[in-house]
C-alpha cells in the first residue's frame, strides 16, 4: 500500500501505519532481517514525530494499541507514549516484560532497566 | 524422566499434508479488542480515541482456533496429552484474587460502589470488584461512582453489568489457576456501558488466554520437512517461544507431538525453556558443550575487537557463558536493532567507544531480561 506523506495523513492513518510497522517488525525479528527492522524503526519514529507535532501532541492516540495482540505493536506503542502517559506506559511495559513473550519481553525489561538507569529519557 | 519444566517430544510420522504456519495475528485494519474509552487508563485528561477499532479478537480467535487436531493415536502409552479437556482447570468459585474495593470506605453492601480511575498496586481492574459488593439482577444495583460522577445503572444495564462482571470474574479465575500472574490488559470506561464493555473485554482476553494455554501447540509444525534451514529454524524458534509463553506458566511437563524432522531441533527448543541460572553456572558450563547451547560473549566480541579490546579480555572465562542457542540469537539480534532506549541507536552502536564496565553492565542486563541469568 502506498501511503501519503506523513503530513497529509490523518491521525487514524498514522496510527494504522504505526500498527502495521510493528507487525512488519515482528516478522523481521523472527526472520533476523535487521536492516528491515531498522528501516521500519526510522519510519516509526517519523510517525511519532508527526503525531507529536499535531495539535495537543496526538501520541496519546497510540495508547489504544496497548491492547493489541501483537507484542511488538504493544511494545512500540508503550515506548512511544512514555513521555505523554508515563504511569500507564510503565505499567504496560512491565506487563510485556512479565509476559514471557520473547523477544519483546526481553526488550521491555531492558527498557525498564534503562529508564531506571537514566539511559532512556523519553521525550 | 525429563526435568519437570520441560516438554517431552515424541515423533509422529508424516500422515497428512502440511499444517500451515500461523500468520501474524492481526492486520493493520483489524479492530481493537477493548473499549475505545480510555480515560480509566489515563485518569483525567485522556482524549477520546479517534480510531475505528479493528477486530483483533476475531483474528486472535482464528489464530488460536486451528483446524489442526493432534493425532492422539500416535502418542505413547501413558503420555500426557495437551488438550482442552486435559488442562481445563477446575476452579473453585469465589476466587478473591481479582477483587478489590477502591473507595477507601468500607466496601460494604450499603454504600455506592466506586469505580475508581486510580490504578491499584495489584493487577486487578482499577476499581473493579469482580462480583462482590453488588447485588444480583432483580434486586437492583447500587449506584456507581465513575470518574467522580454518581451513576445509577438502568435496570437492563444492571443485569448486563452483573452478567459481564460475573463472567469476567469466573474466566479470570480460570486463567489464574494456570497462570497466576496473568492479568487482562487495562481498558477504560467512563460510563456504565463502558464498564460493561471493559468487563466483556476482560472476559474475551481471559478466554483467549485459556485457549492459548490449552490449545495444542503443533499447528506451527508442519509434518513435512520444510526445504530450507531458515524455515526449519523459524518453526523451531516459534515453537520454543510458544512453549516458553504457555507452558512454563503451568510448570508442568507435556508432550509435544512432532514429526521426525523436528527432532533435530529438540535440544534447542528444550534449552530455550531453561529457567534462569546464576552467572557462575553459566560460566562453568562453558567447558561442557551441549547440543542446543552456544558459547555467548557477555560483552559482544566483534564490537569489542573493533574498539581495540585485547582477545585475552574478550575471551576471558568471565566474559563467556553457555546459554541456550535461541536465547543467544535473540540477544545478539537485540544488540543489532535500533532502539529508543539508546536514543535510536542500536545497543551495539551505543556501546561503541564505551568502557568495559558499561559493556558488561549492558551484556549482563540483556542476559537477565531475556530470562537467561538470575537477577
Amino acid at each position: 500500500m502506498k501511503w501519503p506523506k506523513l503530513e497529509d495523513m490523518t491521525v487514524n492513518q498514522l496510527v494504522e501505519r504505526f500498527t502495521g510497522i510493528g507487525i512488519e517488525q515482528d516478522q523481521a525479528i523472527l526472520r533476523d532481517k535487521h536492516a528491515t527492522f531498522n528501516r521500519l524503526f526510522d519510519e516509526m519514529v517519523a510517525i511519532e514525530d508527526e503525531l507529536k507535532r499535531r495539535d495537543g501532541d496526538r501520541r496519546r492516540e497510540l495508547l489504544s494499541l496497548y491492547n493489541h495482540p501483537n507484542a511488538q505493536v504493544r511494545l512500540n506503542a508503550v515506548k512511544a507514549t512514555l513521555a505523554v502517559a508515563p504511569e500507564p506506559a510503565r505499567r504496560a511495559l512491565q506487563a510485556i516484560a512479565d509476559s514471557r513473550e520473547y523477544p519483546q519481553a526481553g526488550d521491555a525489561g531492558m527498557s525498564i532497566w534503562n529508564l531506571e538507569r537514566g539511559i532512556f529519557k523519553p521525550t | 524422566m525429563p526435568p519437570a519444566l520441560l516438554p517431552t517430544f515424541f515423533s509422529a510420522p508424516p500422515t497428512e499434508g502440511n499444517v500451515s504456519l500461523p500468520q501474524t495475528p492481526a492486520s493493520p485494519n483489524a479492530e481493537v479488542l477493548a473499549s475505545p474509552e480510555l480515560d480509566a487508563v489515563l485518569p483525567h485528561d485522556f482524549p477520546a480515541a479517534g480510531l475505528s477499532p479493528p477486530d483483533y479478537g476475531r483474528q486472535l480467535d482464528n489464530m488460536l482456533t486451528s483446524d489442526w487436531q493432534p493425532d492422539r493415536s500416535l502418542a505413547p502409552a501413558g503420555a500426557e496429552h495437551l488438550a482442552f479437556s486435559d488442562m481445563w482447570p477446575v476452579v473453585s468459585s469465589g476466587s478473591s484474587a481479582n477483587r478489590q474495593w477502591m473507595s477507601g470506605a468500607t466496601g460494604t453492601e450499603s454504600g455506592p460502589r466506586v469505580v475508581s480511575d486510580v490504578t491499584p498496586d495489584n493487577d486487578a481492574r482499577p476499581g473493579a470488584q469482580y462480583a462482590q459488593n453488588r447485588e444480583p439482577p432483580g434486586r437492583g444495583f447500587r449506584p456507581l461512582i465513575i470518574r467522580g460522577r454518581l451513576v445509577e445503572p438502568e435496570p437492563g444495564q444492571a443485569s448486563r453489568l452483573f452478567e459481564a462482571e460475573t463472567r469476567a470474574e469466573s474466566l479470570i479465575a480460570h486463567v489464574r489457576e494456570i497462570d497466576p500472574k496473568w492479568r487482562p490488559r487495562p481498558s477504560a470506561y467512563e460510563s456504565v456501558e463502558g464498564l460493561i464493555r471493559a468487563y466483556e473485554s476482560d472476559a474475551e482476553q481471559a478466554q483467549a488466554r485459556l485457549r492459548e494455554l490449552a490449545a495444542p501447540l503443533p499447528p506451527i509444525i508442519p509434518r513435512e520437512r520444510p526445504p530450507t534451514a531458515s524455515e526449519r529454524y523459524d518453526i523451531a524458534r516459534t515453537t520454543a517461544r510458544r512453549l516458553a509463553q504457555r507452558w512454563l506458566a503451568q510448570e508442568q511437563r507435556h508432550v509435544v507431538e512432532a514429526p521426525d524432522w523436528f527432532l533435530e531441533y529438540e535440544p534447542s527448543v528444550q534449552a530455550y525453556l531453561d529457567p534462569p541460572k546464576t552467572l557462575s553456572e553459566l560460566q562453568q558450563a562453558v567447558s561442557t558443550p551441549k547440543p542446543g547451547y552456544d558459547i555467548h560473549h557477555i560483552v559482544e566480541k566483534d564490537s569489542a575487537e573493533k574498539d581495540g579490546f585485547p582477545p585475552r579480555v574478550i575471551n576471558a572465562p568471565e566474559n563467556l557463558a553457555r546459554i541456550p542457542r535461541f536465547k543467544h540469537w535473540e540477544i545478539t539480534a537485540w544488540h543489532m536493532r535500533k532502539n529508543k532506549d539508546f536514543g535510536g541507536l542500536s545497543p551495539r552502536d551505543y556501546l561503541r567507544g564505551k568502557d568495559w564496565d558499561e559493556r558488561t553492565r549492558v551484556g549482563l542486563g540483556a542476559l537477565i531480561e531475556h530470562g537467561v541469568l538470575k537477577p
